[in-house]
């Protein structure tokens, strides 16, 4: 909580200060985790893949958080999109991302993210302050940091590190756990948020080589999200194995109280 | 070079507690310049706002094998920057909360969206199936946000 005696750095978002910025109008707390990029790249399918194949070797001793995009008729679309048969492609574990599609026979470009952070993370902040945001105006302060000789001043934002009058993507909490099977109809994973919206979230599970892959999502599988909890819920019925080890991370995403 | 992490580019270093910045492993931070972390930008000649909340009511008929726009986000930011965007099903089933793209197994119907250097497009994507009844004038809600950091990474 802010003001509560515990040293920390604040920065807020434009038209806010930390002087009386309640937690959503700040864009930076030092006790609060963001998801730092550890490596970016390209990867190119066609049909002479066989799976596995390494994309790249991250090396980092646990299985990371990762984001793979794919380029189509001049447009960048977010996997996995089982529509189009880019579905749950791409692995990871503690040394590679791998890519794992057997089936998909076309050419494309993959482009993807690793962070520095174990999807096996278990963490959970203490609440916050659910205060509503106020609008305010004005001119003030910010910290902007630039990417290695590049310049703050060139308003060059793909080469801004951090900007202090942004919203960043900010880590709530997560969580991995073999799913819960008491509800006979789906296998679940909770974690109870107390956030007082309904956050945004990323959702892996762990497959049968005991790779992380991310997680669909359709109608059979998909979130249930209240202002204070999310429940993931994957259909018996559809998923069709034994009850799988999921992880979630959610994020400190309030765009409105919706 | 796929690696974007510079440990020692140290110009600001955020570790927690009272912890010696020094001793601390790169996962430890929470800031630090080496890295690169996904902002949403504002003032940077974005035409609409780069991340926002609207409400959406599907069409009466869904044709066959047709594309329907339900938004359109100017970004202009002259590259394709990463984003995420979640759908809220308020009339199919209350309290889904779901990322896009998504869609109805079995059906060929999906809400998706994609990104260039200009525009983020949100949109419904069918199939084979036309459909005059249960996926029809339903009340949907999305969140979006657009981040700063290029899908096609630092070259």
């Amino acid at each position: 909580m802010i003001g509560d005696n515990t040293p920390k750095i604040l920065t807020a978002r434009a038209g806010y200060s930390v002087d009386n910025a309640n937690d959503r109008e700040l864009s930076f707390n030092s006790e609060w985790p963001l998801l730092p990029i550890e490596a970016e790249g390209t990867f190119e399918v066609d049909n002479t893949l066989s799976a596995p194949e390494t994309i790249y070797n991250h090396g980092l001793g646990y299985p990371p958080v990762f984001k793979v995009f794919y380029e189509y008729g001049g447009y960048l679309y977010p996997t996995p999109d089982s529509d189009f048969g880019i579905g749950i492609t791409c692995s990871v574990d503690s040394n590679n991302l791998y890519w794992r599609d057997v089936w998909f026979s076309g050419t494309l470009d993959l482009y993807w993210k690793i962070y520095r952070r174990s999807i096996e993370t278990n963490q959970d902040l203490d609440p916050y302050d659910l205060t509503a945001a106020t609008t305010q105006s004005g001119e003030q302060g910010k910290v902007i940091i630039a990417m290695p000789n590049k310049d703050v001043d060139d308003n060059n934002p793909d080469e801004i590190v951090f900007n202090s009058n942004w919203r960043q993507l900010i880590i709530d909490s997560s969580k991995y756990a073999l799913a819960d099977t008491s509800d006979p109809g789906y296998y679940t994973l909770t974690i109870n948020h107390n956030l007082g919206y309904r956050p945004m979230y990323w959702c892996y599970y762990k497959d049968s080589n005991n790779e992380w892959r991310q997680m669909s999502s359709l109608d059979v599988y998909r979130a249930t999200v209240t202002t204070t909890s999310i429940v993931w819920k994957i259909s018996v019925g559809t998923w069709g194995g034994g009850a799988p080890t999921l992880a979630l991370i959610l994020y400190k995403s309030t765009i409105n109280s919706a | 070079m796929p690696k974007i992490f510079d440990e020692n580019y140290n110009l600001v270093r955020v570790g927690e507690g009272t912890e010696d910045v020094d001793n601390l492993d790169p996962e430890d931070f929470k800031l630090h310049s080496g890295f690169i972390y996904h902002g949403v930008p504002k003032g940077v000649g974005e035409t609409d706002d780069l991340e926002g909340y609207f409400t959406y009511t599907s069409p009466s008929n869904i044709a066959a094998n047709t594309t329907y726009t339900i938004k359109t986000i100017t970004h202009n930011l002259g590259y394709e920057p990463d984003f995420q965007v979640f759908i809220g099903e308020a009339d199919v089933s209350s309290n889904t909360f779901s990322h896009l793209p998504y869609g109805y197994v079995s059906t060929g119907l999906y809400y998706k969206a994609r990104i260039n250097t200009t525009v983020l497009q949100i949109y419904i994507d069918n199939g084979p199936n036309a459909w005059s009844s249960g996926f029809t004038d339903k009340d949907y809600t999305f969140k979006y946000q657009i981040f700063n950091t290029p899908i096609k990474g630092h070259s």
